[in-house]
């Protein structure tokens, strides 16, 4: 097992290291150690798994995803408002599937209108924490509890991710408490980064992992196939000029900035 | 770029009745200073590529108005701002019309007016102190802001940059404990940055305090319960022009979600370029509140064809919509949307069957929510009201033998140990 990535726990053996290859959708290159990379035709049809991706907000999961599907660490990270979408085509045991990641924003206010729109129909759940940051992890039994009341299928795949592990002087979850909790809610646990380097391969292996364990595991939702892929054509018309655009109640309707005092 | 002042006192505005801060006011905030917010990421150091004096200038502004139709554009402005009282419908339509109010010093002067932003006895900061104590919404706030770098110009320098995330945190945290009841969302960090770039820090709280209280204030709910409300009206107005299209989003399940961004923060989030957006926020400070979702509904019309093209995948069709091509046509989309505002008014549009319906969905969800946080409360009530109960029977079980043990021990000590009796409760 590898020491640096930390994966705690196998709870079977299909998760030890799959024999996976990896073929990025941009034509981004592939993040190193991964070999065999060979272009997969876009017209094959592919299985499609869906992978939410959930937790705190600033903990993470954006740059994991994007590191995980653009092979990198974004420079330039901003707060995720409502969801991302990014997917990643990969080679397992010679099937090619896709990975369709739906990255979500880790604000409760946003948690409470509308993840529950991404996770119908999801094949596998992606909890993340933040290692340097306790609240983080506390609230992970929140996000488990609201997961287990959206989601119908109680068996799908949930892992526990604890990311920034590169943090290694701002500990503050240490791995005994996240494996007891990982234990208790029959998640393996991953602590990796999103930002160093050198584990690069590692945030591919635990995508690697769930796609293993969702090629393999008997399809408990609808497995869709790929469809067509976009392509940029727009279509303009004319229109007429503006006409009374202008508010025309005063700017204040609605405005209840006069009785407010604090 | 000439016009530019060292003056620090131009930064505070007059109090005098007419609003007219000073333009060269403006790049006060673009001036390193030392940052005070501790938890702000510092910036890489880098090779600095400064201003002769350190100063950073958003590109465009100030520049003399390039074309023909900018310099009448400039011309009506003035003669706006120049009649008395003050032309505000003459800058609506100014606003409105294509260019929009062509550059920063007439936007400094004109978007005041436009929303009636008290810029007289603007509240001062709150204290350090004051701003940390309110640590949810702090914490939030400097992640966002430590996570905001690309909204900045490209070529800003990373002292600037880091002085004007500072004074970021310092606005959006004036705002919020001033008004207690407004809850701090991701994406209200980009509608202030627009405003920090385009204006200083006390005339920008005086926007933005006056769009949190009105055009904004859904969006600062506890919940976005009024927000969804709102994003829904895209689907009616799109299936009034375009029902084939609407039918392809609703079959593939789409949701709102694509458009949060958009609404949220007046597209800042997602236009990049801050002369795009500058123009954007003209449109809509001199239009009615729900402007922002009509020019959505102009926005998923124009997209028609590609999201034709992504075929029946949701994931596909939200990416494609939250990928803004760089060669929007942004006149022509802020045209189209108003011509969905005057062909289907708000008053209209909130009749339509299809968001009554959609709206339904809403007020169900929300309301199981609240119904589940009631259960969820009434269950750690009644745990609560277990434990007590529990310790009132050990309570009771502890008297009880104590008394028992008493009275033995009274009964006991009655007949031999007379001198033990006052240690006995029941003793007279
Ligand atoms: N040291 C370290 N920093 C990281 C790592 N991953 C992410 N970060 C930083 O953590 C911050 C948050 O990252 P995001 O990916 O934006 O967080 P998020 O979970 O998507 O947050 P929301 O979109 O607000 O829900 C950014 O400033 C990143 O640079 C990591 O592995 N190590
Ligand atoms: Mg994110």
């Amino acid at each position: 097992m590898d020491s640096e990535l930390r994966e705690i726990e196998h709870r079977d053996n299909q998760l030890k290291s799959p024999q996976t290859r990896a073929v990025s959708t941009d034509g981004n290159t592939d993040p190193a150690g991964l070999q065999n990379v060979r272009v997969i035709e876009k017209q094959a049809q592919k299985r499609i798994f869906k992978i939410i991706v959930i937790g705190d907000s600033n903990v993470g999961k954006t740059c994991l995803t994007y590191r995980f599907c653009s092979g990198k660490f974004p420079d330039k990270t901003e707060a995720t408002i409502g969801v991302d979408f990014r997917e990643k085509q990969l080679e397992v045991d010679g099937e090619n599937l896709k990975l369709q990641l739906w990255d979500t924003a880790g604000q409760e206010r946003f948690r409470k209108s509308m993840v529950q729109h991404y996770y119908r129909n999801v094949h596998a759940v992606i909890f993340v924490y933040d290692i340097t940051k306790m609240s983080s992890f506390e609230n992970m039994s929140q996000w488990i509890e609201e997961c287990d009341r959206h989601n119908l299928n109680k068996n799908i795949p949930r892992i526990l991710v604890g990311n920034k592990c590169d943090e290694v002087d701002k500990v503050a979850v240490n791995t005994n408490m996240a494996q007891k909790f990982a234990d208790a809610h029959g998640m393996p646990l991953f602590e990796t980064s999103a930002k160093d380097d050198d584990k690069a391969n590692h945030v591919d292996a635990i995508f690697m992992t769930v796609s293993h364990k969702l090629k393999n595991a008997k399809p408990m939702m609808p497995v869709h196939m790929s469809s067509l892929s976009p392509h940029d054509s727009v279509n303009l018309r004319g229109s007429p000029q503006h006409r009374g655009l202008q508010s025309a109640v005063g700017v204040g309707a609605g405005d209840k900035s006069s009785d407010c005092s604090c | 770029m000439d016009s530019v002042s060292d003056d620090e006192s131009s930064e505070v505005i007059e109090e005098s009745s007419t609003v007219e801060p000073t333009p060269t006011s403006t790049d006060s905030n673009l001036r390193p200073t030392s940052p005070r917010h501790r938890l702000l990421d510092p910036e890489p150091p880098r090779s600095s590529q400064e201003d002769e004096d350190g100063f950073f200038r958003v590109p465009d502004d100030d520049v003399v108005p390039s074309s023909y139709v900018e310099k009448n554009k400039v011309v009506a402005i003035e003669k706006a701002l120049a009649s008395d009282p003050v032309d505000i419908m003459a800058l609506k339509n100014l606003a409105i019309s294509r260019g929009g109010l062509v550059n920063k010093s007439l936007r400094q002067r004109v978007w005041p007016l436009l929303i009636c932003a008290n810029t007289n006895n603007v509240t001062p900061k709150p204290s350090q102190e004051e701003m940390e104590a309110c640590s949810k919404t702090y914490n939030q706030v400097v992640m966002d802001v430590n996570r905001s770098s690309s909204r900045f110009p490209p070529g800003i320098d990373d002292t600037v940059r880091m002085a004007v995330k500072d004074k970021l945190v310092d606005l959006i945290m004036r705002v919020m404990l001033k008004n207690k009841q407004l809850k701090y969302y991701q994406g209200f960090h980009d509608v202030c940055i627009t405003f920090l770039l385009c204006m200083d820090e006390d005339l920008a709280f005086a926007m933005v305090e006056k769009l949190a209280m009105s055009y904004m204030r859904e969006y600062l709910d506890d919940t976005m319960e009024r927000t969804s409300l709102l994003l829904n009206t895209i689907y009616p107005l799109v299936n009034k022009c375009n029902p084939e299209l609407c039918e392809h989003m609703q079959r593939n399940d789409l949701g709102t979600i694509f458009a949060l961004s958009w609404v949220i923060t007046w597209f800042s989030h997602v236009l990049g370029d801050i002369k795009r957006i500058m123009r954007v926020f003209d449109f809509f400070l001199a239009s009615h509140r729900m402007m922002p979702v009509y020019l959505s509904a102009a926005f998923v019309l124009y997209r028609e064809q590609d999201i034709f093209d992504a075929g029946d995948e949701m994931g596909y069709i939200h990416k494609c919509l939250s990928t803004m091509p760089s060669d929007l046509p942004i006149e022509y989309l802020l045209e189209r949307a108003g011509d969905l505002y005057l062909q289907y008014p708000p008053t209209e549009i909130s009749r339509d069957p299809m968001l009554i319906r959609l709206n339904r969905e809403v007020f169900e969800h929300f309301n199981r929510i609240d119904s589940q946080n009631a259960r969820r409360l009434a269950r750690a009530n009644s745990d609560a009201r277990g434990r007590l109960f529990v310790r009132m029977t050990m309570w009771t079980v502890t008297a009880v033998i104590g008394v028992a043990i008493a009275v033995l021990y009274h009964a006991y000590s009655e007949n031999d140990w007379h001198h033990l009796g006052a240690l006995s409760p029941f003793s007279s």
